[in-house]
């Protein structure tokens, strides 16, 4: 709740600023007129100035790149936007014309002093009165056939929101930057070739001449001779004549020819000191090589831009470039230009500033609570904790140890951003290379809003693989075909959260050719984190719905609800069992109670659907399962099993599980009774939460962490300091925390231990692999019924 | 039996409400077995850990030392576990089918360089494949492959001997460590099914119904072969099933039968005879039969009888009994938790933990971080401190010493998805039992691997480190 009315502020002062900082390039008494506002009604003046731009109330809901080009036939056009449905409502054509008004190529050297340069990039900020606020970035690409061999190209990040451009502006500029470099790398290589061909092609032109200028001289009347016989000598000073201006007129030509061929090489010149002084990065040679000549024998498919071959006034050259920009943007645009996108895309500018003010509290991962992927506390916070290599041992001040609390409730971040990500200052010392287990799955969430699920669905039909979602990792991954193990590449092989895995599994039933049908964007966008290095963000999916959506109708419906959620918090295991046509409403009951499990593990904590009857193993990794029940229970839960779990008959409405005795959640859900929406509900557990977040991380510091208690010290003192030894339920009923809850701290901790202890084994070398125990309750479950 | 003893007995069975013992065959499966308590608030198991590396059958498990186990399975491999570890310490492969049996010695090398001898834990594994593998348990390494075996090794086992070992198959063979055959004893045409190593360097061989005693050489000087001492007589009357010391001058056979022969080990006779059946009929549901026995303080001896388990003494007194400890036959028997716990083991896919009737209101997790005077009789740990040693004296004298108090059932262990077949209890605290269901699993004190945590994590923070450091700090 805290960072949720936070959240509101800032955006309500951003917005705020936004009318007051305004920067209009409509005109200074446009800025006269804003700037000294509150006028009063009457005062405000009648007139106002005209734009010379069509002034259609453009708006665009979310940031969008637009890639344009300066057409020889029509002017400025707008050729790509990514993702591509951005900026729908928008005049792109028009907003080309605007970006692209500036003749940046004036400065062509070629022009103005008929000496050839490869020009540099030139970037520019434009802001509109109509809150569009564009950073634009111009590029050139050189085409031979093109006038003055030049094709300006402008790539533009347009978005309604002037702070978040600001802010953002240098990783912007240097991703396109990057970008626009892999254009010219290759755009630069064409451009040579083809001159090269003209030049040989010139070079060829000038030896015939001069063999025709020699041969002309010498064998011409032979000819005449030859061709002539009735013609008759009558002709012969008048062809004379002709003969000597076709001569002169040669000789012109291959005086000209001479120095188009001194330009052609002084271009290649110049070329080639620029292409020396490019680094290739990833766009190794032999890939050119490739691309080159697939460029020359024209194998590409036909291309997807209609707009660009319209406009397209040459044959052979053009095409072959426009192939090249299709080939080349094919290799590496979509990556680089999706890596911009992924950073700072259709996210708001509010929640950008939250995260970056809130990711030093997310390091180190290892020591970070969350609950159902809200993140509570965070137990070892700005603990200077430094990774030494030899010992592999952490050094630590403990006077620094102190507990920062963080609530992302969904009102701020869940459910107006519709896109999580870490911010590159995420990989810290405690967890380099950000690893498994640790943030990545922090966002990831299982179910990718409802209508990804339905999409699967739809897409799926009859055969339902959809069933099979929650077969091990390990089958997918066998089962992956070439295109989509390329995106594996760079997992690491433990790092199946749960989000990834569901949707690897969707992609595999889709198959890898429908995944743009679907929801391009979204399925690029989420891409790039995998393939990306991991110095890159960790970026996250979307979550169309929050997570505990239902909550109070769940609450409401279902009178054991606390035992239940006592159940999912205390990390004893949940089967919500049902039959497999009712799997739509567990997914959803699913998706409610996932509030509740704590943990961001590698493991896969929930699975919203499992088909195979439970078993022991199962126990240590899943926390909240959906488990298609067929005839009778015990089929698929064997007794074994089911005694250390709660299991939830979804269609009989009945619930086994330890009863739970406690007071924190009576206490949080007779709160919740107060309020009416699910949001204010969430609000009210979390705030809940935090408040025994604090309770566990007063335990982690005072008991767990506590030398005074170690094991081995307790073996050295005598026995009158045995009889004082406090155990953990001692301790925890000190600070108030008894039966039921004690549990719950306890289990908390414990997470937090785990994946402490997982990360240390994780960085050890050899990396240990890492198990997690399975706990048993013996406690005796009680039946509920509804 | 005691008199006193008798009526000790009836009392604590009168209290049960358990029908008296040898009741007809068959109508066992009506009573009702024991329930176990609510919570289990004594049952210190709270943690598992499961290892699945095994993808077949596992034969059996022995332990190494402190913390290490062996377990040998059909899939062709044995493994190597810790109790710290849920991931195999060393897989060794190389027999080419089922592995069936192991045992580990102490390989001795005299050498002329050094005073002492050079000693080495090693592991013998016998297969169906007709051989015996000889492994470095530091390096696990197969040192050797012996194929002169011809039959299946089906048993073996350290002769006590310096690096001579029996194995046994349908014959008996004489083996050393250098890979030598050095004797075969071909039997009565069954298969050898146990050998244990007795003192004053002789075996006992159990195959089918008979038990055969043989010499082992003792010095390299004489002739190397296998002396057969004595037939021990009378005969089981159906096969045994477990043969196992009592004490230095005592073993203990048993059969299906349900006969448990306490033999004296010097001179080679019957002791006594337990839990016979007098009008013994062959019932193929055998509800006697003792798959194994545990010895207690050289005094006592538990034996799992059918579905039951009873304790005798060596005087053939049977001073406590539970005919329905377990829905299906127990198999085995082993002191765990530090000697707390009698842990029985079952077909019924149940470990149970038998134990005193401690404060019900103390959860025993964790119990063992806390100090405990260890007692000297394993069997007053078991059932409580409430025969001390002066007060076991005085009812020593008073011939009263067999008034103990009667276990009771404490917890049950359910994980396993099929029978349990072994049990082994460690110095930390760890049970590992397996199961045939192809899974070993760990049991830990769910509240003392909660503190090993902690202990960890502070010396993950340096936290012990900086404790160290602090007093200088605040001082200055």
């Amino acid at each position: 709740m805290l960072a949720g009315g936070y959240a509101e502020v800032v955006q309500y002062q951003t917005t705020s600023s936004d009318i007051a900082l305004f920067d209009a390039v409509g005109g200074e008494e446009e800025a006269f007129v804003h700037s000294v506002r509150p006028f009063p009604f009457h005062l405000i003046p009648a007139y106002q100035p005209v734009t010379p731009w069509p002034s259609t109330k453009q708006k665009i809901e979310k940031d969008f790149i637009l890639v344009c080009e300066f057409s020889e036939i029509v002017g400025p056009t707008a050729l790509i936007t990514i993702p591509s449905d951005g900026g729908r409502n928008f005049d792109k054509d028009m907003f080309a014309v605007k970006i692209m008004a500036v003749d940046y190529n004036a400065t062509n050297m070629l022009r103005c002093y008929s000496t050839f340069t490869v020009v540099e990039d030139t970037s520019v900020i434009i802001e509109d009165e109509e809150n569009i606020h564009a950073y634009v970035h111009h590029f050139t690409l050189y085409d031979l056939h093109a006038r003055g061999y030049v094709r300006p190209f402008c790539m533009a990040y347009i978005t309604p929101d002037k702070n978040k451009l600001f802010s953002y502006l240098e990783r912007l500029m240097s991703k396109f930057r990057s970008v626009s470099q892999l254009f010219r790398s290759g755009n630069l290589h064409l451009f040579k070739k083809d001159l090269d061909c003209r030049l040989a092609d010139l070079v060829f032109t000038k030896g015939a001449l001069c063999e025709d200028v020699k041969t002309g001289m010498t064998s011409d009347p032979t000819e005449e001779n030859q061709e002539d016989v009735d013609s008759g000598w009558v002709d012969l000073s008048e062809r004379n004549g002709t003969c000597e201006s076709t001569l002169t007129a040669n000789q012109r030509f291959k005086a000209s020819l001479q120095k188009i061929i001194n330009d052609c090489q002084d271009i290649l010149k110049e070329l080639q000191m620029k292409m020396a002084s490019f680094s290739f990065g990833d766009f190794s040679r032999k890939d050119h090589c490739s691309f080159l000549t697939k460029c020359k024998t024209k194998e590409l498919p036909s291309k997807p831009k209609q707009c660009c071959s319209k406009c397209l006034p040459y044959n052979s050259g053009y095409h072959s470039d426009s192939e090249a920009k299709e080939e080349l943007k094919r290799k590496t645009d979509l990556k680089q230009i999706n890596a911009v996108d992924s950073l700072i895309f259709c996210r708001d500018a509010v929640v950008l500033k939250l995260e970056q003010v809130e990711s030093s509290l997310i390091s180190p991962a290892a020591s970070l609570l969350t609950i159902g992927h809200t993140v509570e506390i965070n137990f070892l916070a700005n603990v200077n904790v430094q990774s030494s290599s030899q010992s592999l041992m952490w050094q630590q001040k403990r006077s620094e140890c102190s507990g920062n609390f963080l609530v992302e409730t969904p009102s701020s971040i869940t459910s107006e951003s519709s896109r999580q990500s870490f911010p590159l200052s995420y990989d810290a010392e405690f967890v380099p290379g950000s690893s498994a287990g640790s943030l990545d799955s922090l966002y990831y969430d299982v179910e990718e809003g409802e209508d990804e699920f339905e999409v699967g669905k739809f897409h799926e039909g009859e055969h339902g693989s959809w069933l099979e979602i929650s077969i091990s990792s390990d089958e997918v991954r066998c089962s992956m075909d070439s295109q989509t193990s390329q995106t594996l590449e760079r997992t690491p092989t433990s790092s199946f959260s749960d989000g990834e895995f569901e949707e690897l599994s969707l992609n595999r039933f889709l198959g890898p050719r429908s995944v743009p049908l679907t929801n391009g964007y979204d399925r690029v966008g989420l891409s790039v984190p995998r393939t990306s290095v991991s110095s890159e963000p960790v970026v996250s999916r979307c979550r169309k719905v929050p997570v505990g959506t239902g909550i109070k109708s769940f609450l409401h419906h279902y009178g054991f609800s606390i035992h239940l959620i006592y159940a999912l918090l205390s990390g004893r295991t949940v089967v919500i069992a049902a039959s497999p046509k009712h799997e739509k409403e567990v997914y959803r009951v699913i998706k409610t109670l996932r509030l509740f499990v704590p943990g961001h593990s590698d493991n896969q904590l929930i699975v919203p659907w499992h088909t195979k009857p439970l078993t022991m193993c199962d126990l240590s990794r899943m926390k909240l399962v959906g488990l298609a029940k067929t005839r009778s229970l015990q089929r698929i839960i064997p007794s074994t099993v089911f005694r250390f779990t709660t299991v939830f008959d979804f269609e009989s409405s009945t619930l086994w599980t330890p009863g739970y005795k406690g007071t924190f959640l009576t206490e949080t859900l007779n709160q919740c009774k107060h309020f009416h929406s699910d949001q204010s509900c969430i609000a009210v557990i979390e705030a809940m939460m935090i408040s025994y977040a604090a309770k566990a991380f007063t335990f982690y510091h005072t008991y767990c962490l506590n030398t005074l208690m170690s094991h081995s010290q307790k073996h050295k003192s005598d026995n009158h300091n045995m009889q004082n030894k406090l155990t953990a339920s001692v301790f925890l009923a000190k600070i108030n925390v008894v039966e039921g809850d004690a549990k719950i701290v306890q289990y908390w901790v414990d997470i937090i231990k785990q994946q402490q202890i997982a990360e240390f084994l994780r960085q050890s070398c050899p990396p240990a692999p890492v198990k997690n125990p399975i706990k048993l309750d013996y406690e005796m479950c009680n039946k509920y019924h509804h | 039996m005691s008199g006193a003893a008798e009526l000790a007995m009836a009392a604590i069975l009168r209290k049960k409400g358990r029908r008296n013992n040898k009741p007809s065959s068959g109508v066992t499966q009506e009573v009702e077995v024991e329930r176990v308590p609510e919570n289990q608030p004594q049952n210190p198991f709270t943690e598992i850990h499961i290892l699945a590396s095994h993808s077949d059958v596992i034969r059996t498990i022995i332990p190494l030392d402190g913390h290490r186990f062996l377990s040998v399975s059909d899939d062709h491999t044995a493994i190597v576990w810790s109790t710290n570890s849920s991931s195999p310490l060393c897989v060794l492969t190389g027999h080419t089918g089922p592995v069936i049996c192991s045992a580990t010695m102490m390989s001795v090398q005299h050498d002329e360089d050094r005073a002492y001898p050079l000693k080495e834990q090693v592991l013998l594994t016998g297969s169906l494949d007709k051989t015996i593998r000889v492994w470095s348990l530091d390096t696990g390494e197969c040192m050797r492959v012996l194929k002169d075996h011809f039959t299946y090794v089906k048993v073996l086992c350290d002769s006590c001997v310096e690096n001579l070992f029996c194995a046994g198959g349908t014959d008996l063979h004489l083996w050393n460590l250098e890979g030598d055959l050095l004797h075969t004893v071909i039997l009565n045409g069954e298969d050898i099914s146990h050998v244990l190593a007795i003192p004053h360097g002789r075996i006992v061989v159990a195959a089918a119904n008979t038990l055969e005693v043989f010499k082992v050489p003792t010095s390299p000087e004489i002739l190397q072969e296998l002396e057969k001492i004595k037939k021990l007589a009378p005969n089981h009357r159906e096969m045994i099933l477990s043969l196992e010391t009592l004490s230095g001058s005592h073993f203990v056979s048993s059969s299906l039968d349900g006969t448990i022969i306490i033999w004296n080990s010097t001179n080679l006779t019957m002791l006594i005879q337990l839990n016979h059946q007098k009008d013994y009929l062959v019932n193929h549901t055998y509800p006697y039969c003792v798959h194994h026995t545990l010895s207690i303080d050289q005094k006592f001896l538990f034996a799992a009888v059918g579905r039951g388990l009873a304790l005798y003494t060596l005087n053939g007194d049977c001073i406590w009994r539970r005919e329905n400890a377990h829905h299906s036959k127990i198999l085995y028997l082993c002191l765990v938790y530090n000697g707390m716990f009698l842990a029985s083991c079952s077909e019924d896919g149940s470990i149970r933990l038998w134990g005193a009737v401690g404060s019900m209101e103390q959860p025993t997790e964790g119990s063992m971080l806390l100090h405990k005077e260890i007692s000297d009789s394993s069997l007053e740990r078991l059932l409580g401190k409430s025969v001390n040693s002066k007060e076991k004296k005085r009812l020593l004298r008073k011939e009263d010493k067999y008034k103990i108090p009667s276990p009771v059932l404490l917890g049950e262990c359910m994980s396993h998805s099929g029978a349990v077949q072994k049990v082994l209890a460690f110095d930390d605290n760890t049970m590992v039992s397996c199961g045939s269901d192809g899974v070993i699993i760990l049991w830990k004190d769910g509240a003392q691997e909660s503190e090993l945590r902690n202990e960890q994590i502070r010396k993950i923070l340096h936290f012990n480190s900086v404790k160290d450091e602090m007093p200088q700090e605040s001082q200055s």
